[in-house]
């Protein structure tokens, strides 16, 4: 695989402290060109610092939440003829020099979905998340795997990477308010394949986690119900 | 029902068709979905005028009373509007969404088109 023929989407949304840091350590690797920043309509200076740091920038209209940002960048990404498109989130949590590692995996599994994971090795140090975080991830992986037969260890996890096929498939349709863990029923149910490969994550490095108690709360309602539902919507 | 009681329920009803008239009339209110609130105001106006009668319709379904009936019919004609509502918002937001979208790819077009045209002196 070429590393040019792969789009960075680096969804943001009020993160002007963590993105030039990040987008700093994925200049040292990948051409600007092939860095795309999609501004969730983030009322800080996220715009400001993606424009200074030469990378391409999607800016969202209104705030829309992750999924339509995201699918927004798989839009961009399959029109404008990249071949692959890796997820890395704006706040510092994902590394970019891990990303050869999804590469590597996507190269040797054949797979179509590549899925940083922090829970496939579980000695690996780095971030593991908070402890009630790890059992709802935990949760949904015991759920998606009984739904689909596929065994996904880290659900949530935004660190990945998709081929053309899965970029094809997401900027038709996409899950819109925590997009993570259905989108894999998504893929799995199409019959595409979906592996994992661990990697060390960080905690944030600046701004605000986008979930709290009660969106916690909702968020465990919600995707429970919307795994059943999307794996028994109807395939058109 | 007394007569008092007649009167001002038919005003009433003749009063709430008048506003979804003028709803419509000042596209405030969509032809399409004036339909089913006309429907509801020509409902309103037949119970009042008739609300006397349609007990032993109740009876038949099984209510001891009319006005138990009346009520359990209009929530549940309540909870289909509502319904119908959360249906067109769905379909909006996903209007929305898609619009959005492209809004945010063209701007970005534009931008890049821009810049390009600016380091190439503007002609090729």
């Amino acid at each position: 695989m070429d590393s040019s023929e792969i789009a960075i989407l680096v969804p943001a949304y009020n993160e002007e402290k963590a993105l030039p840091g990040t987008l700093d350590s994925l200049k040292s690797s990948y051409n600007p060109s092939q860095i795309v920043v999609i501004n969730d309509g983030s009322e800080d200076a996220t715009p400001l610092s993606a424009r200074e740091a030469g990378v391409r920038v999607i800016d969202m209209p209104v705030n829309m939440g992750i999924g339509v940002t995201m699918q927004t960048g798989y839009r961009f990404a399959l029109r404008n003829g990249f071949k692959y498109a890796l997820q890395c989130d704006a706040d510092g949590q994902h590394r970019p020099e891990e990303i050869p590692l999804l590469i590597r995996e996507m190269e040797s599994s054949g797979a179509d979905m590549v899925i940083g994971s922090r829970f496939v090795d579980r000695k690996a140090a780095g971030f593991k998340s908070l402890f009630l975080r790890r059992q709802v991830i935990r949760f949904f992986s015991g759920w998606i795997n009984m739904l689909t037969g596929f065994k996904v260890h880290d659900v949530t996890s935004g660190f990945r990477l998709v081929n053309r096929r899965i970029m094809e498939l997401f900027a038709e349709e996409y899950t819109f308010d925590f997009p993570e863990p259905e989108s894999i029923i998504l893929t799995a149910r199409r019959g595409h394949k979906v592996v994992e490969v661990p990697v060390t994550m960080r905690s944030r490095q600046g701004g605000v986690s986008s979930i709290g108690l009660f969106t916690g709360l909702y968020y465990m309602v919600k995707v429970t119900l919307g795994l059943v539902l999307t794996r028994l919507r109807k395939k058109d | 029902m007394s007569l008092k009681l007649h009167l001002f329920a038919v005003a009433a009803s003749l009063g709430f068709i008048a506003i979804i008239f003028e709803l419509v009339r000042r596209k405030l209110l969509k032809e399409s979905y004036s339909l089913i609130w006309f429907f509801v105001g020509g409902g309103f106006l037949f119970l009042s005028l008739f609300g006397d009668r349609i007990g032993g319709l109740a009876k038949f379904a099984g209510f001891q009373m009319a006005s138990n009936a009346i009520i359990v019919y209009a929530i549940f004609l309540i909870l289909i509007l509502v319904l119908g509502l959360t249906v067109a918002i769905t379909r909006l937001s996903k209007a929305s969404r898609e619009m959005a979208q492209e809004m945010g790819l063209l701007k970005n077009m534009l931008e890049e088109a821009k810049e390009k045209n600016k380091n190439g002196g503007g002609k090729r």
